[in-house]
Formats: structure tokens, sequence, C-alpha cells
């Protein structure tokens, strides 16, 4: 993670530099984007909240402080607008349907698609706290430090927290008959 | 039973987080504990179905979208301002919420918080390449929305040589508007993110012919729950 470069262009942005805003976009949808599908599982929602999530970093450039890192941040405003759609969609809807990977179609990916649809049914019957976890760690590749500034967490709670949330997955994952 | 300190460095190990002071430890621990070891492994099996999945590129709108709904200037555009009543002030900031056009020759645009009444179409054409000044002018046609999602009103202003379809929504919830005219359409996809009432402008190219119609789809979650239409009318 360029943690200088995004200083830089977060200044740049507070500038009103359009291009710096642009080169954060570019850096930071795919994660972004990738959260929030895991968090959410629709493709739709997923891009509603990544698209909501830039602009609410946006318009609150000026309170962020950049002694934490920037990624931290844009993905705990990720994680947090994943939630509040969650809640908003009360959180309990069924949880079948397969949109997630609905854009992927190549043959020679349908193994994957199954795994991924199988992992995606999991992730969705735990809760978000816990899923939050998986997504910082498995899909955003952050490490415990890292995971621990995003959640506001002390690193000892993400350990646990991960654990627990791995024991979860496990469980439903073989429920699903994965081994 | 595992003691939660072995469970912990067992993670960590999966991880890759293990310290280097701790390695020997765990080395121990694990050679005469087959539990932890299989614990280790189980980790590992379940790490390695959750790396198969692979990540997902963004749709492809979703940049466009995204510099669409912030108010920055395009470049080039920064020092968008018009003289008015021999006072120069900024008016406008250019395609607050305006994503994926297609439309030709359309241009959208975030209009100022403190115009008055009536739209003045030559703030608008103060930024584009020609002048058009039709100062406070009527709306040709207008219509009411009263949604769930969103209310007030969209209206067409009419002038020899553009259209400008305005507008006035107090979103409450996330919206999308489609706007499709002579077969093409522009996206309006960032509303309801900015708060409060919204206002913005869509200028369109031409007078129009008379009797043609500018459908307005209005898009909840990507499904329609609204569609409207204004139309041109016959010049007086």
């Amino acid at each position: 993670m360029n943690e200088d470069s995004d200083g830089l262009l977060v200044q740049r942005c507070r500038g009103g530099d359009r291009r710096a805003f642009e080169a954060l976009v570019d850096r930071y949808q795919k994660p972004v984007f990738n959260a929030a599908l895991r968090m959410l599982r629709h493709p739709e929602d997923a891009r509603d909240v990544a698209q909501t999530v830039f602009l609410k970093a946006f318009e609150h450039l000026a309170d962020y402080d950049p002694k934490y890192r920037f990624y931290s941040w844009i993905y705990r405003i990720a994680l947090n607008e994943s939630i509040n759609t969650l809640d908003r969609r009360h959180r309990h809807e069924p949880i079948d349907g397969d949109e997630v990977d609905g854009r992927r179609g190549a043959e020679d990916e349908v193994n994957s698609q199954q795994i991924g649809l199988r992992v995606q049914r999991a992730l969705m019957s735990i809760k978000p706290e816990y899923r939050s976890v998986i997504v910082l760690k498995h899909y955003l590749d952050l490490s415990y430090e890292d995971i621990g500034q995003v959640l506001k967490l002390p690193e000892k709670t993400v350990k646990s927290r991960l654990f627990t949330a791995r024991q979860l997955l496990k469980d439903a994952l073989q429920a699903s008959g994965m081994p | 039973m595992i003691e939660e300190k072995y469970i912990e460095l067992i993670q960590a190990d999966v991880d890759g987080e293990l310290p280097e002071q701790h390695r020997a430890e765990l080395s121990r621990y694990l050679l005469a504990n087959p539990e932890g070891l299989a614990l280790r492994d189980e980790l590992r099996q379940l790490c390695g179905v959750l790396d198969q999945v692979p990540a997902a590129d963004p749709p492809p709108g979703l940049k466009g979208a995204i510099l669409a709904a912030v108010p920055l200037p395009a470049p080039g555009m920064a020092a968008a301002t018009v003289r008015a009543g021999g006072a120069r002030f900024p008016i406008m900031r250019i395609a607050a919420a305006f994503a994926g056009g297609l439309l030709v020759s359309a241009i959208a645009f975030q209009l100022s918080e403190d115009r008055q009444a009536g739209l003045d179409v030559s703030e608008i054409a103060g930024t584009l390449a020609s002048q058009d000044p039709v100062a406070r002018s009527a709306p040709v046609d207008t219509v009411k929305v009263s949604l769930e999602q969103a209310r007030g009103t969209v209206s067409l202003f009419r002038s020899p040589t553009m259209r400008v379809v305005e507008f006035d929504l107090a979103v409450q919830q996330p919206l999308e508007v489609v706007v499709v005219h002579d077969g093409q359409q522009a996206r309006f996809s960032g509303l309801g993110q900015a708060g409060g009432n919204q206002r913005y402008a869509l200028v369109l190219e031409g007078a129009g012919q008379a009797g043609s119609a500018i459908d307005l789809r209005f898009l909840a979650s990507g499904a329609e729950i609204h569609r409207d239409v204004l139309e041109v009318p016959a010049p007086q």
C-alpha cells in the first residue's frame, strides 16, 4: 500500500485536484467494491455502496487524520456503509440466490464459482461483525494491526474475533457439504 | 483442549504473522500436541478455500459514476464562472451526479443553491461555448414527482438553441434517474447520496421538435419505480 502517496493524493484532493481524487478511486475502487460485495452479496448493492463510500470519503476528507492509513479509513467507511445497507435489508433476508458471481461466466471458472457461491452463502450466514474480519483478512489482505485500525479494536480482540469467525465459517461450509 | 495462547500462535502462523521469537516455541508445542497440529491443518484448509474465491472486478461504470458524483471541477473547468448583473460569482459545479451519459451534446450541472425563482438559462449557457440568454423563462412542461424516495418537480425549459431539463428534488433514499431522448440516454446516479434538496440541470442541444418527448425513468436499487414524460410543445 502506498501510504505516502495516498497522503499526498489526499492533500491534493483537499486542494480541489480532481486528478488526485481519480487516482484514489483507481487505487481503491476494486478493494472497496469487493469488501462491499462480500459483505452484501449483491453486486448492485455493492456498486451503490462503493459509490457512496467514495462520495462520503470526498465529503469528509477534511476529517481524515493523516496519522492513520488512508486505506484503513476508507475501508472503515466501506464496512459501515455495507452494514447500514444490511440494516436496511433487515439483515435476515433469505440467503439463497447467486448474484455474487453472476457476472462471471467462463466455463473454466465453474469450479471456482461453485466454491465462491458456497463461501458467500457461508459468509452471509454469520453475523456482520464476524463477516467483517473475514473480509478484511481474506479479501483485503490486511494484517491484524490494520484490521484493528479499521474496526477500532485492540489487536487481541481482532485475533479472537477472527478465530471465532473462522470456526463459524468452517461450520457453515461443512453444513453446505464442503469437506 | 488447546490453550488460548497456542490457538493465537497457530492462527498467527497460518496468517504469516507469527513473531520470530515464538517460532521455536510453537514448533515444540506442535510436535508434542497433535490436536494443535490438527487445528493448524484445519485453519490452513479453510484459508485455502477462502483464497480460492477470486476478487471481482468492479462494474465498468463505477469509476465514472463516482467521479461524476463528486463536486470537483473537471480538468479545464475549474474556473466556471459567469458574469451576471455585473457581478462575477461561481454559479455551479459541473456534473454533480451525471454518470455514464450517452446523450450527445448533453451536459449536466448541479445548480447553485441560492437561485431565487425561475431558471436562468443564461447561467448555464455562460459555461458553454455559445451564449443563449433566456433569463428567468417559465418551464414549457413540468412533471411532479411524489415517490417514497423523492419528491419535487422535473421541468423542461426551452430557448431557440437549447432545452434544459431541471431536477428539483428532495431525495430521501438513493435514486437514479435516466433521461431518454432520441434513443439515447443520460443517467443521474448519485441522487440521494449528498442529502437534502438536490437540483440539477441537463442541457440538450437544440430547441427540439414540437411534440417530441423526453422520457424520465426513476430507479431504486436498479428497478424502475416510476416513469414520466416531458413534452416539447409547439412554438407559440
